[in-house]
């Protein structure tokens, strides 16, 4: 992944309706966030729709991207992963989750098995290496798998109260670690 | 739920960002959102601390379809070169050299047709004012049809479209030959006289015109193609 400093130059050629700049903010980014869409959604149509749906809003907000409040690649993901989180949750009804879990062909390694390759960010790895591991598991399959209480709950086979109470402290503890 | 303590607050953002906010909980505290900027700055703080995850995945490559579906959605460039190459003799002779290159080429592939008998043909690369091809015509002066075929997708506004003329030369004001498609081939009626005067003419060009084509009969927007017109071998 490119520097931060220039993913932000390219998004801000972005916002002067630079399309070259645009193609090439794609090819540098799309790779990592349509993997992001796939370990969310599943199915390879629906990512492919996110993926499309969120470059798009890349597009026309580029001119409000403020390089004070986030990394480049942290607005991006943000925008990618928020269209995804909603379609998720729209789509209870075909119940995305669980259910169709074994019937889903292998986009990827889990969540669980990424974690233990190497982590550009140090603070967070360490952070959440000082979690219990219930903690840990319950915050990074939230992440990567969009799960609410209650699918998680069901997919750690654990009592609703306990995984609410899992991620509460978790998020609680690695705000406290991460903080200077 | 009490909004204004800061515990409170921080950790319904930091299940925000998770996404294990939701429903009736979610939509209330993206009402909040809208007018709090400090609570902005904290979904902000949780966002920076939270999505480094995302550089753990192995990148995956998305199909090609992904990226052509949205340049198709970007507004396109306006068309280059609005400048009219009517009166531009510079234009006329420096590009003969390209275009006979080309031509000569197509003719051969032409010649290697050899399913069906190919009749004698005109033929034309029409290009554009950076000596890209863009169609190819080929006359065919027994049956007074001119097929047309774009060698690449042209872009053009919805509100326009691109009119064939024949240029007759001799100070011969230019003929319609109808619209051409910016996309895919067509086929042409050539009127009599028009097949009759096609071998001697100076050659065609492409105008860009509003959606009907000219109103006036003659070109009214800009020439940005033309092509000479190379008889048999």
């Amino acid at each position: 992944m490119p520097h931060a400093d220039f993913l932000q130059a390219l998004l801000a050629d972005c916002a002067r309706r630079d399309r070259d700049a645009f193609e090439r903010l794609y090819r540098l980014t799309a790779p990592r966030l349509f993997a992001m869409c796939l370990s969310m959604l599943r199915r390879e149509d629906l990512a492919e729709e996110v993926l499309q749906e969120a470059y798009l809003q890349i597009w026309r907000d580029a001119a409000r991207f403020d390089p004070d409040r986030a990394a480049a690649m942290t607005w991006m993901a943000v925008i990618v992963r928020h269209r995804a989180l909603d379609l998720l949750r729209r789509k209870t009804e075909v119940r995305l989750g669980e259910q169709q879990d074994h019937d889903a062909p292998d986009t990827g390694p889990g969540p669980l098995e990424v974690l233990q390759r190497g982590f550009d960010n140090r603070a967070l790895e360490l952070c959440l290496e000082q979690l219990s591991e219930e903690q840990r598991n319950s915050i990074v399959l939230s992440f990567f798998r969009g799960f609410t209480h209650q699918q998680l709950s069901d997919y750690l086979a654990a009592p609703l109260g306990t995984v609410k109470s899992w991620i509460r402290r978790g998020l609680g503890q690695l705000k406290r670690c991460l903080q200077p | 739920m009490n909004h204004r303590n800061p515990q409170i607050r921080s950790a319904l953002a930091g299940e925000y960002v998770l996404g294990t906010l939701h429903g009736h909980a979610r939509r209330r505290f993206e009402r909040l959102l809208e007018t709090d900027e400090a609570l902005r700055r904290e979904v902000e703080r949780w966002q920076a601390a939270l999505y480094p995850l995302v550089d753990t995945l192995p990148d995956r490559e998305p199909p090609p379809r992904v990226w052509q579906a949205i340049v198709r959605q970007i507004a396109p460039p306006a068309v280059r070169r609005e400048v009219s190459l009517w009166n531009n003799l510079t234009f006329w002779r420096s590009w003969g050299l390209i275009a006979s290159t080309i031509v000569l080429i197509v003719a051969i592939y032409l010649a290697m047709d050899l399913t069906r008998p190919v009749p004698p043909q005109y033929v034309a690369v029409i290009s554009n004012v950076e000596q890209q091809a863009a169609w190819l015509a080929q006359a065919d002066l027994a049956e007074n049809r001119l097929s047309i075929q774009a060698l690449h997708p042209q872009e053009v506004a919805p509100d326009r479209s691109f009119e064939l003329w024949l240029l007759p030369g001799e100070g011969k004001p230019p003929r319609s030959l109808g619209l051409i498609p910016a996309q895919g081939g067509t086929s042409l009626t050539l009127p009599p006289d028009v097949a009759q005067a096609l071998p001697q003419a100076a050659g065609l060009a492409v105008s860009l015109e509003s959606a009907g084509g000219s109103p006036t009969g003659q070109p009214t927007g800009p020439v940005l193609y033309q092509g000479q017109i190379v008889p048999p071998a």
